[in-house]
Parts: structure tokens; C-alpha cells; sequence
């Protein structure tokens, strides 16, 4: 009953963030980016029910449009890495020898460097700031998913079933593509939920940081380092960024951790 | 001679034996039985006929299937073979189907593997005589359910199910017969022995000495080494090793234990 909770609830906070960030420019009362210096730090009011930043921007637009910034860059991004971790991962581990030492080998480096450093190195050899993120997490992420995909992969390619397809004569892409993925992949998507938090927050350091993205823009971390210098006149522009990034990011945690239990029962009924 | 394992010996990299020298033949329509005590290397040999011993261990010797050595056999020749002319039956039925695909579709693959597309109805009927042989009735219901849904007796069957669609020369039976009640285990063992009668030839791997009744030939295996050889009858009524009687002795006393 629990899980079922925690589903519904992560389903319906992920589909509201992003339903605002795909309508954000059906339903934004304003231009995200337009100043009205006559407006500056304003109270709610209902012209602008969330008020207005430092500039006399629409704080409520500039929130519906950062939500296309951290879902529209962390989903397609996890997708595609997911995507490439699958199959390499359980391709690695099926074949074994030179090739997955190689992969365990490069999983190991790329763990050592944390995503900000490499953010901060690559911002200087690139020109575009989405590209800049686009690399940096992908090489940080990039590892973990292949680690995650290889552990679970090492267990399945234990199991009796494997063998049985390889004798009944199946070819290894076969094994791989029939047997390996459809088996880790609900391990894997819990893993997959999770990492979208992580890589939501990733990206609004980087913006909150200023490292990629161009000062100004629409995005939950740039708005919140914009809203510093006026913590003490206007704290409420940092509360409401703070509170989407927290939201969105406990929306895809409730739905992992809700699959992770949901998968765990299954086991045990399994096992009895 | 249809299969023939000439002087197979399987080693770990370390250099330590699990088997040695162990040389048998199976004709046509004939039944072998390889008994043993556990860790007599009974299932190394099964796995290394069925080329299934990964790069930790060292095979030398001959698996002479159809005149040709199926150890220095190209991979894709041997995928050829296996699944087609030689089947395997795992010994754990619970863990050796694919737990996200239903047992029908699991089948039908392993069917198609080695032939040609066909129609559902007709693979259905393929399905439904080979479950009913097995003695497995609500094969409907049986074919559409996943595999944890089904008790171990049921899934052992569909091991051999899907060992025999696609109508295999060589059957290697690894503990085919643990799962099973007595009452069941009596008529798989005939059901096997029908197969053979048939022309089918199986290598049946237990520890139970009394099964082995059916088959026409006996191994006695004891620490990685064949202690005595021949044919069912003779060995069984005349052991001439200390360890066959032994085994021998230990069936009796569980029999009359009851």
C-alpha cells in the first residue's frame, strides 16, 4: 500500500513538472526574460502572483521556464546514457575478457573525477554552455550507469536461465538483447529514477555556480544565486526556486524508491 | 557411434584434476547412466560435452559427436549442434527459465531457434503434445504463466519439454529427476526409456543408484575417476568394486528404513 503511495505520488509530481515545463509558454504571464525596472522586487500582486525579481522579471515564468532546463537537459541526456550503459554493460559482462576489463578499467577513471571538475575544465574549450553540460554529465554519469549495469548484469549471467540459452544454441547479441537487458532493466530503472534527481541538482549547481549557462537565465539554480545578493530584502526569491528543484527532485525519488520496493516484493514472493 | 568421449580430462588453472581420463561411448537409442556421489565430477563432465566449462578450467581429450571433436569445433558450427541434436536438462529447473518471459514464448523460442518461422496454431499444437506426453495437463494455462508461478515439479517438465521440441539425437539428463515425487520421478523415468525405445540416445547423470535400472548401461564414478563400467545388469547384480556395493548398500538401507 506504501509503494503504491509513493508511486502515484512521484507519477503525478513528475507529470506536473513536466506538463508546466513543456506548456511553460501557453501558460507564463509574462516573457521570462523581459525587465520592468518599475517592478522591481515586488510583492505578489495579481498581475505577478509570485512577484518579481531584483530586475522586474516574472518570478513565476522564470520558474515555469526553468523547469524546461532541468527536465528538458537530465531526461534525454539519462536516456541516452541509459540507453549506451545497457547494452555495453551487459555486453561486457557476457563476453568477459579483454573488452569488459577495458570498460571496468575506464568505469574507474571516470570515477575519480568529480562532475564540477570536469564542468569547470571543459567550460574553456567550449563555446556552447548546453554542450559543456551536456559532456560534463555524461562522463560523470556515464560510469556509475555501466558499474550499476555491470553489477546486476554479473548476477543475472550466474543464473541457470543464461546458460540454458546458450545451449539451446541462441548467439550472444541474442542472449544479450532477449535474456541480459529485459532482466536488469527493472533494477536499472530504479537506479535510472534516482539519477534524474541527481542530475537535476547537478545541473542547477553548475547554473548556480555559473559555470555553462549565461548569467541571466531562466534556471532554478542561476535564479538562485541571482537572488543572493537579496537574501535579506527579498527571501522569498530564493525560497521558491529552492522549493521546485527540492519537489522535482523528491517527484523522480518517490518513484525510484517506490520501483525499488515494488521490485524488492517481487523477489521475495518469488524466493517463498 | 553416435556420441564418444575419449580419455576427457577437465582441470582447474591451478593444475588440480576434477576428472580424469574418463572415456565412454552412447550408440543410438541407448541409455548411459554416470553414477556418483556428490562432487564425483559428474556434472563437470556433462558440462564439458555440452561445451558449457568456461576459461577457468583446462578440457583435454575428445567429444566425438557424428565423427566430428565438438571441443575444437568453430563456435558457430557448434551452435549448430547444440539445441538441435544435443539438449541439456539443467539440474535446477527453478532458476533455468528466463523469469520475465511466459513459459509459451520461452518455447517457441528455443523452437525457432533451430526452425523455420511458423503460424501460432501450429506451434500451439507442437506445445500441447509435447506438455501432454510429459504427463502435464492445463497446458493452456501452463503456457500463458510466468515461470515462478509454477511449482518445481512443473517447471523440471518443462525443462525436458524444452529440451525435446526440437526432437534432439543426444539427451544429457543432469539430475533430472531431484525434483520430482517418487510417483512422478517412476513415470519420467519411463517416459524416458520410451524415448530411447525410440531411437533416442540419453545420457542420464544421478546419485541415485536405484534409477538407473532403466538404462543399459552403467558409470560408476567415485572422486573424479570411473571406477567400473558396463552393462546395467551385470554391474548391478556382480559389483566388483568395494564403492559400488557400498552404494548399492546405502539404497537398500533407505528403502528399508521406511
Amino acid at each position: 500500500m506504501k509503494r503504491k503511495v509513493q508511486i502515484t505520488a512521484g507519477i503525478m509530481l513528475i507529470t506536473f513538472f513536466v506538463l508546466v515545463a513543456v506548456c511553460a509558454p501557453i501558460f507564463a504571464p509574462h516573457n521570462p526574460n523581459t525587465t520592468n525596472l518599475a517592478m522591481k522586487n515586488a510583492a505578489p500582486c495579481m498581475e505577478y502572483p509570485f512577484g518579481c525579481d531584483q530586475l522586474g522579471r516574472c518570478e513565476l515564468s522564470r520558474l515555469m521556464y526553468g523547469a524546461r532546463y532541468s527536465l528538458g537537459l537530465s531526461i534525454p541526456v539519462l536516456f541516452a546514457l541509459a540507453v549506451t550503459a545497457l547494452f555495453f554493460g551487459c555486453y561486457s559482462c557476457y563476453k568477459g575478457g579483454i573488452f569488459s576489463e577495458i570498460i571496468r578499467l575506464l568505469c574507474d577513471i571516470l570515477m575519480a573525477f568529480p562532475v564540477l571538475v570536469i564542468a569547470m575544465a571543459l567550460v574553456t574549450s567550449f563555446d556552447s554552455p548546453t554542450a559543456c553540460i551536456i559532456i560534463a554529465i555524461s562522463i560523470s554519469m556515464l560510469a556509475w550507469f555501466l558499474r550499476m549495469v555491470r553489477s546486476y548484469a554479473k548476477t543475472e549471467c550466474g543464473k541457470e536461465y543464461i546458460e540454458a540459452a546458450q545451449i539451446s544454441g541462441a548467439s550472444g547479441l541474442r542472449i544479450v538483447f532477449r535474456h541480459l537487458i529485459p532482466n536488469v532493466l527493472p533494477q536499472f530503472v530504479v537506479y535510472f529514477t534516482t539519477g534524474i534527481a541527481s542530475v537535476i541538482i547537478s545541473i542547477s549547481s553548475f547554473a548556480f555556480l555559473g559555470v555553462g549557462l549565461v548569467q541571466g537565465t531562466a534556471e532554478w539554480g542561476a535564479m538562485l544565486n541571482d537572488a543572493r545578493n537579496s537574501i535579506y530584502t527579498n527571501p522569498s526569491l530564493i525560497i521558491y526556486p529552492g522549493i521546485c528543484l527540492v519537489i522535482c527532485c523528491a517527484g523522480f525519488n518517490l518513484l525510484g524508491e517506490g520501483l525499488r520496493d515494488a521490485i524488492g516484493k517481487e523477489d521475495e514472493t518469488n524466493a517463498s | 557411434m553416435l556420441l564418444e568421449v575419449k580419455e576427457l580430462t577437465v582441470s582447474l588453472a591451478s593444475g588440480k584434476r576434477i576428472s580424469e581420463h574418463i572415456s565412454f561411448q552412447v550408440e543410438k537409442g541407448e541409455m548411459l547412466s554416470i553414477v556418483g556421489s556428490s562432487g564425483a565430477g559428474k556434472t563437470t563432465i556433462c558440462m564439458a560435452v555440452m561445451g558449457l566449462l568456461g576459461t577457468s578450467y583446462k578440457t583435454q581429450g575428445k567429444v566425438i559427436f557424428h565423427e566430428k571433436d565438438i571441443l575444437t569445433m568453430h563456435e558457430k558450427e557448434r551452435r549448430q549442434i547444440y539445441g538441435k541434436e544435443i539438449c541439456y536438462i539443467m539440474q535446477n529447473p527453478m532458476t533455468a527459465f528466463n523469469p520475465s518471459i511466459k513459459i509459451g514464448r520461452q518455447l517457441e523460442r528455443t523452437y525457432l531457434q533451430h526452425h523455420n518461422h511458423i503460424t501460432k496454431a501450429e506451434m500451439l499444437i507442437i506445445q500441447e503434445k509435447i506438455l501432454q506426453k510429459l504427463g502435464l495437463e492445463d497446458t493452456e494455462r501452463i503456457l500463458k504463466s510466468y515461470p515462478f508461478m509454477l511449482s518445481g515439479g512443473m517447471l523440471q517438465r518443462l525443462m525436458i519439454a524444452a529440451a525435446l521440441i526440437n526432437q534432439p539425437q543426444v539427451l544429457v539428463a543432469d539430475e533430472t529427476t531431484t525434483a520430482i515425487d517418487a510417483c512422478n520421478r517412476m513415470e519420467l523415468m519411463e517416459e524416458l526409456r520410451k524415448l530411447c525405445d525410440e531411437g533416442m540416445s540419453i545420457l542420464f547423470v544421478t546419485h541415485d543408484i536405484s534409477l538407473t535400472a532403466y538404462s543399459d548401461k552403467i558409470l560408476i564414478m567415485n572422486r573424479g575417476k570411473v571406477i567400473e563400467s558396463g552393462m546395467t545388469k551385470n554391474v548391478l547384480e556382480n559389483p566388483k568394486e568395494e564403492y559400488t556395493e557400498h552404494l548399492l548398500y546405502a539404497c537398500h538401507l533407505e528403502r528399508r528404513s521406511f
